[in-house]
């Protein structure tokens, strides 16, 4: 009678075990095109607080900005386009938009423009797109990709002047707008700046917010052993744990226990302190590289834990996952990835997509 | 599925069982493995909250009992009893994550939209109902994705 | 009466008339010969029924008039038009500027047909105007398609058909736009007005005969 009401999207994980040494290992790609990460979160067992080296990386993640009601054609602005869009890269989401009702857009460092619209917006637009992967019968959702390095799309081009017109007179597209850029030459700061000063902008620096937990017990890894079968924890079990610690649930339930059984997976060890440090804004995945390094320098003294853990969560309402995969809401939006490091400089990585979402790389 | 990731993942078995054969040295580096599950958790997490009417105060065990009630109220007695577990209550903000196995979610979910009113004491001679509302807002697989809401992120 | 037309002569008369009265028998013979003589295709019985007949119809019978076929000019059949290429505009005739004179008119003729265009004017009564009007000559603008790259195409219609607009851009160049899924925009004096394309797949002459329903929303 209730078979219907038993089903569940599906989700996906993906796991994997390499050493940051092995030639192949592809963790730096990994972390480079997840272009839109919203928060980091560090868990560092047997940590009171973080090293000085790791907090100055930590502070020193890009500031960003929020600028608001900026018309889309401004990225096509030609003096914004040459030293702005292609001389370094350049992120910028939508901001306050959901993916699953509204026009989003986001500008990728890959010089790729996605507007990821509405049927009717898409009608009126005018500009060449695919329905969106995650419709149901009749489409609803369009996605429009623009490269602006094409040759098509140089300034004065015809597809270029297209592109402007439907943004500029038939669908005046405009949002309020995050916006991160790595390299900052001279000239693209002058131009960016000119283009602030046009619009209500601030600029924000990401929110690092770090405590301690006192007296937790951890669940004991192997680096040998993803998937958990020689006495060590599983992988989703393993994030259930995180969550649990980055949500703050208490684990110390037994299993009769009225509104909870949730327990630590076994084997666990207690540990009596842990450091849990999280960042969050928009962060450009280079600055998570170079913490992704400097986390890997961690285990160069001797320390008392095996492991620590690095959390990516993306955002959940950009139109893209991974590189160019396109991504939807469906009921989570989410999107995350997360490094599991250990002494020897091997790691894990766990990459955990929704339903509206292609598998990970 | 991706069709790489199904060949990775075999390439990895292999790769795996090489590796427990020479299991001998320990700190060697680990080989490159992938695993690719669908629908790996057999739960799903819920971030809820709640609003009253009036100012209301209430204890986990309370607010369980609510949902369970709510449960029986739509499902029955036997379609409404399947366990899940109220992991955090916030008492202040009103907010709640529950965890329950992926077969119990849609109708949790649907119990805790269709909750409206909250009773304080159930007696014969005075039901005190008050009115509530239980707002969901975030659903996923995944514990860990609940404490990285975007949409959550608040700047000015 | 029958004696009167039976009897004889008087003797006088026949000195006028000049002729002899027949005696009675006489008469007789002559009649029955003279009858077989002429109807031969009748028997002698028939022609007694005849005779004995006495009841004689005279009724006014009009001549028929002798219709005159009226000689249809037969035009072309769609065969010999989709030869001779009439309906279609020649390469050289596909200039924007050469049809701007119609859309003048066709101008000229909505404001005429809508008592003059003025911003207060109720731009429903102008609607149900513009429902039975003829658009020959108006300027269309493809305001929204299922196919992006018809959206923006700017023209003056010069030819409508059943299923689609040829509207003349410009660039001077002919385009064939279909009417399904697009809506098209029409601006008169500052009155803009949304064709839904679907709903009008209609020949022009059609159209001013067909009643449109009200309906809340349309999808294209």
């Amino acid at each position: 009678m209730y078979r219907e009401l038993e089903k569940c999207p599906r989700s996906l994980l993906v796991c994997e075990k390499s050493n940051f040494e092995n030639e192949k290992s592809s963790h730096d790609t990994h972390v480079s095109k997840h272009y839109f990460n919203h928060k980091v979160s560090l868990v560092i067992p047997e940590c009171r607080s973080l090293p000085p080296k790791l907090a100055s990386v930590i502070n020193n993640f890009k500031k960003y900005f929020l600028i608001k009601d900026l018309p889309v054609y401004e990225f096509l602005d030609k003096d914004f386009l040459e030293n702005v869009v292609w001389n370094g890269a350049l992120y910028a989401l939508s901001y306050k938009t959901s993916i699953d009702q509204d026009n989003t857009i986001a500008l990728l460092p890959s010089s790729h423009l996605i507007l990821s619209v509405d049927k009717d917006t898409y009608e009126q637009l005018g500009l060449e797109g695919k329905p969106s992967q995650y419709n149901h019968k009749q489409p609803m959702r369009y996605v429009v990709t623009i490269d602006l390095t094409e040759k098509s799309m140089a300034p004065g081009g015809k597809r270029y002047q297209r592109v402007l017109s439907s943004l500029k007179e038939r669908v005046p597209l405009k949002s309020h707008f995050l916006l991160a850029r790595h390299n900052s030459g001279v000239e693209g700061d002058r131009v960016l700046q000119s283009l602030l000063a046009r619009y209500q902008w601030k600029d924000h620096t990401p929110v690092v917010r770090s405590h301690t937990l006192k007296d937790l017990s951890c669940p004991s890894l192997r680096s040998t052993d993803l998937r958990g079968e020689q006495h060590s924890c599983d992988p989703s079990s393993f994030l259930e744990w995180l969550g649990a610690v980055s949500a703050g649930v208490s684990c110390d339930n037994t299993a009769t226990s009225f509104t909870s059984t949730y327990v630590c997976p076994e084997p666990n060890t207690p540990v009596s302190q842990a450091l849990h440090c999280t960042l969050s804004g928009l962060l450009l995945p280079e600055d998570i590289y170079s913490l992704l390094q400097e986390l890997r320098r961690y285990f160069d003294e001797p320390k008392f834990t095996s492991w620590l853990s690095l959390t990516v969560h993306g955002f959940m309402d950009s139109p893209v996952s991974w590189g160019d995969r396109e991504h939807g809401f469906h009921k989570g939006g989410e999107n995350f990835y997360n490094f599991v490091l250990f002494r020897n400089q091997d790691y894990w990585l766990h990459m955990g997509t929704g339903s509206n979402d292609r598998c990970p790389p | 599925m991706d069709r790489g990731a199904k060949v990775f993942g075999a390439l990895g078995q292999r790769l795996y069982s090489n590796r427990m054969r020479r299991a001998a040295k320990k700190e060697e580096p680990a080989t490159y493995e992938r695993l690719v599950y669908k629908n790996t958790s057999v739960y799903h997490y819920m971030s809820i909250s709640l609003e009253f009417e009036n100012e209301e105060t209430l204890s986990p065990a309370q607010l369980k009992q609510f949902i369970v009630n709510g449960l029986k109220d739509i499902y029955g007695e036997v379609g409404g009893a399947f366990p899940f577990d109220l992991l955090k209550f916030d008492e202040l903000k009103l907010t709640a994550i529950l965890r329950v196995y992926n077969s119990g979610l849609v109708k949790l979910w649907s119990a805790l939209t269709l909750l409206s009113s909250f009773d304080q004491e159930r007696c014969a001679v005075r039901v005190n109902q008050e009115r509530c509302a239980v707002r969901v807002n975030q659903v996923s697989p995944f514990l860990l994705a609940l404490s990285g809401n975007s949409r959550e992120l608040e700047l000015h | 009466m029958e004696a009167l037309v039976n009897a004889r002569l008087p003797a006088d008369h026949e000195h006028i008339l000049h002729i002899v009265a027949l005696k009675k028998k006489q008469a007789e013979k002559f009649t029955t010969a003279f009858l077989k003589k002429n109807l031969t295709s009748m028997t002698e019985e028939k022609i007694n029924d005849i005779v004995q007949h006495k009841a004689v119809l005279l009724h006014y019978a009009r001549k028929k008039k002798e219709r005159k076929k009226i000689k249809r000019t037969k035009g072309l059949n769609a065969k010999q038009r989709r030869e001779l290429k009439v309906f279609q505009l020649k390469p050289e005739n596909q200039k924007y500027e050469l049809f701007l004179p119609l859309h003048e008119l066709w101008k000229q003729y909505i404001r005429d047909l809508c008592n003059g265009l003025k911003p207060d004017s109720n731009p429903q009564n102008i609607q149900q105007k513009l429902l039975k009007a003829d658009f020959h000559g108006a300027v269309l603008t493809v305001a929204k398609s299922k196919c992006p790259s018809y959206v923006g195409t700017t023209g003056i219609l010069v030819q409508e058909m059943k299923h689609v607009f040829k509207i003349i851009t410009m660039e001077d160049k002919l385009k064939v736009i279909p009417k399904r899924n697009s809506v098209f925009a029409v601006e008169i004096d500052g009155f803009v007005s949304h064709i839904f394309g679907s709903k009008f797949e209609l020949r022009s002459s059609e159209r001013s005969a067909k009643k449109f329903k009200v309906k809340g929303t349309i999808d294209l």
